[in-house]
């Protein structure tokens, strides 16, 4: 009977560190997109677009 | 490895100045190319124009729209660190990829930030935004080291972060929820995105 080797794919610490990293500058573009908000509404754009700028680490 | 830690921080400084540079660029490129093409006195035109454009991105990234991006589907050269040494090759990349236009970006929202530079017509503050972009690309270089197991790692973290696309793109989604949120709160004011 042949027996059939299964690899399981393992999550890799790397992107769980990623992700963490990831969601607390997601929680800090949310108050900097508040406080940029009450400085000037232009100022509100800064935080999306530092946010914009991390996740196009994918197209490495 | 103090020697090795100092050359890495080296290059990666000139690729984030470097690439500051070039953003810079673009932004002023960008602001007064709107004030080459379009009036003054815009006000919530310019506003409608970006939300459109961003709402666009968002849609297209949640998978809710199969847009292709407008783009030069190039990346920037690795035969350069054949032919320069290490902080020169990093500026030449930093500044290549900081043009913007000149790689090819697998995400749409850079498009929104495109738009207000142009519609802002305001240098200064165009340049501002695209400073604050090329600071999040650079970032997540500066974090590499934060993010990896061990110094051998960085295919494994490569392939880690390409298996979270989805996810990455949630949350480029959400950075673009939070644009649309600022330009309708501009819109309800009736402002524009000029000075």
């Amino acid at each position: 009977m042949a027996t059939e080797s299964i690899s399981i794919p393992q999550a890799r610490p790397e992107g769980s560190r990623f992700e963490r990293i990831t969601l607390g500058l997601v929680a800090l573009g949310a108050l900097a997109t508040v406080a940029g908000l009450a400085g000037g509404l232009r100022a509100g754009l800064y935080a999306p677009a530092f946010l914009l700028g991390w996740t196009q680490l994918v197209g490495l | 490895m103090a020697g090795k830690k100092k050359v890495w921080i080296g290059n990666v400084a000139a690729y984030t100045v470097a690439g500051g540079i070039a953003s810079a660029l673009v932004g002023s490129g960008l602001s007064l190319l709107g004030r080459a093409l379009l009036p003054a006195g815009l006000g919530s035109v310019s506003v409608a124009i970006a939300l459109v454009v961003t709402a666009t991105a968002a849609v297209r990234e949640l998978g809710w729209l199969s847009l292709p991006l407008p783009q030069w589907r190039r990346q920037t050269r690795d035969v350069w660190a054949k032919r320069f040494r290490g902080p020169v090759t990093a500026a030449f990349w930093g500044f290549d990829v900081g043009l913007l236009f000149t790689t090819w970006f697998t995400l749409s929202g850079v498009w929104s930030l495109i738009a207000v530079a142009v519609l802002s017509r305001d240098p200064a503050y165009a340049v501002s935004l695209l400073l604050v972009y090329w600071a999040g690309r650079a970032l997540s270089v500066w974090l590499t080291p934060l993010m990896l197991a061990d110094a051998a790692s960085t295919p494994q973290l490569l392939d880690a972060i390409g298996g979270r696309r989805r996810f990455v793109q949630r949350v480029h989604a959400l950075a673009l929820a939070g644009a649309l949120g600022v330009l309708a709160a501009l819109l309800f004011q009736g402002r524009g995105l000029g000075a």
